[in-house]
């Protein structure tokens, strides 16, 4: 598979602050790449130095065989801004038009529109938009080039539930038609939604890399749930109570569940599934160290 | 770079621009009104009244370019729209050549203003010649002027800048002669008119209507200020690059 985004041990300082320390990554075509990591990890260094904004210390970073930043590298590339900003005087259909004067074969203004919900806004001076409407607007700017890969910043903050579901859909398809992505986000149910792989980084370095699948199986893990009026020694004593629910993380689920049925305990609304990413990762590198 | 790209820039500062009459409204108007108050009551035939003229000409060029470039590019700065708008391929030389279209563009609606008031409400007139040589001195007088002003783009912050460009510009327009002649100065205040780069400006546009040549002095001065502005202009630009991008 064509590698479209390789970062090669990439050290990026700050003065006597060190961002990144010999990050390495990689994108292929058709993967969607989470960036994870807490605040301050180096995220937001690592997508700019992929963006092209910032240069790195040592080490090289490439997009499409061509240095990121480049304008070779930049024609196949889509970027949503880092924060929806835009000069309040002028029209989404303004900038959507000025995005893709930059482009060999852009989308079509037409079709940004009907993808990203902006036909309603999109001939209204950008004043007064909401954060939810501005945030469309950056996705569309983000996909205006018909790029091959885009690199999205938290892409679906400030969007409500809907359009943060209604931009899964859109980023799916985008990856289901050979896109590649590079996403950083806080929404655990959209990284999982999205992205097939992570690279999580703390401190500047690569901590964990791999398929959001392979990691979730390594885990091994699922999530039991159900509905007990009135639960007996052995849910009480396994479980954790969430509301009118009890649930419990088991390696096991069949065994757990054999073992409820037996025990007589009453109980509905029986579900298993396997356990958030959040959870397998927090697994996963416990059992690491 | 294309020339596509390049006329969709010049176009979307156009629009913005044009959508911010708080901006252009006070810097298109002022010197044709300020020529109104001050240079129409002059005598309309005598040479004092073409120098006004000239004058508020260079009062209209350094002013926007100044404005334009200092403020536009502080603001610009700290804007993650601006930083967006890097990583498009091929968009800084397209949105750097906007940016001159558009201040020059607006520089000499504001000369031809002032040319339109002192037809009409002075009955002074310029001949073809003295126009020709005025706008000319014009494009030369905006070099230096776009350079002091993208000096204070890239030194001050946004916020800073419109602040700070008044502190700048007002009292060299009023020191280099802008406003009044500097034969009617103070005496210390002419001392120190000589030796400011907009006096140097003012020369260089009322050699245009005397048809005498500028001294050295003016062109040595001039070209001493425009190249410190440009070294100045440099250094900035790496100190931000690397501030903001190294």
């Amino acid at each position: 598979m064509e590698t479209v985004a390789k970062i090669s041990s990439v050290t990026k300082q700050f003065g006597k602050i060190t961002a990144l320390k010999d990050l390495t990554m990689e994108v292929k075509r058709g993967q969607a790449v989470a960036l994870l990591g807490p605040n301050g990890a180096g995220k937001s260094t690592a997508i700019s130095i992929l963006q092209g904004l910032r240069k790195p210390t040592s080490g090289t970073a490439q997009l499409f065989g061509h240095p990121a930043g480049s304008p070779q590298a930049m024609q196949k590339v889509g970027v949503t801004p880092q924060t929806a900003d835009f000069p309040v005087q002028v029209t989404p259909r303004e900038l959507l038009k000025l995005a893709t004067s930059h482009f060999d074969e852009p989308h079509s203004i037409d079709y940004l529109i009907e993808t990203f919900g902006l036909a309603k806004t999109i001939d209204r001076r950008i004043h007064g938009f909401s954060g939810g409407e501005k945030r469309r607007i950056a996705l569309a700017l983000c996909f205006a080039g018909n790029p091959d890969l885009v690199i999205l910043d938290e892409p679906t903050t400030g969007l409500d539930a809907q359009s943060q579901l209604d931009f899964q859909v859109i980023a799916q398809q985008f990856i289901k038609n050979g896109g590649s992505m590079v996403l950083t986000s806080h929404y655990w149910p959209e990284i999982e939604g999205i992205a097939d792989h992570i690279t999580m980084i703390d401190a500047g370095k690569t901590v964990l890399t791999g398929a959001i699948a392979d990691i979730k199986a390594a885990v091994g893990l699922s999530r039991i749930k159900l509905k007990s009026p009135n639960p007996g020694a052995f849910i009480s004593a396994n479980f954790i109570q969430q509301g009118s629910h009890w649930t419990n993380i088991a390696d096991d689920s069949d065994t757990h569940i054999k073992q409820l049925i037996s025990s007589g305990e009453q109980f509905s609304e029986l579900t298993v599934m396997p356990i958030g990413l959040d959870e397998a990762l927090d697994v996963y590198r416990a059992a690491q160290h | 770079m294309t020339m596509k790209t390049t006329f969709a820039h010049i176009k979307f500062h156009f629009i913005k621009l044009l959508r911010t009459p708080a901006f252009w409204a006070p810097t298109i108007l002022f010197p044709a009104m300020l020529y109104a108050f001050f240079g129409s009551s002059l005598p309309p035939a005598g040479i004092a009244s073409q120098m006004a003229i000239a004058s508020f000409c260079v009062y209209a060029v350094v002013g926007i370019t100044f404005y334009q470039f200092g403020i536009g590019i502080a603001q610009d700065r700290e804007s993650p729209f601006d930083s967006w708008l890097k990583t498009l391929p091929n968009s800084s030389k397209p949105n750097g050549i906007a940016q001159v279209v558009t201040a020059i563009t607006f520089a000499m609606i504001a000369v031809g203003l002032v040319l339109a008031v002192s037809t009409v409400l002075a009955k002074t007139t310029l001949t073809p010649q003295m126009i020709i040589g005025l706008l000319g001195a014009c494009v030369l007088i905006a070099i230096p002027a776009s350079l002091m002003g993208l000096a204070l783009g890239f030194a001050a912050s946004g916020r800073a800048a419109p602040a700070l460009a008044n502190l700048i510009f007002l009292p060299l327009a009023f020191l280099g002669g802008l406003w009044i002649p500097p034969i009617i100065m103070p005496e210390v205040v002419g001392n120190i008119s000589t030796w400011t780069p907009t006096r140097q400006m003012a020369e260089i546009a009322w050699s245009t209507i005397s048809g005498q040549a500028p001294s050295n002095f003016t062109m040595m001065m001039f070209a001493a200020y425009t190249a410190a502005f440009a070294i100045l202009v440099y250094v900035l630009i790496a100190r931000d690059k690397n501030k903001r991008f190294g």
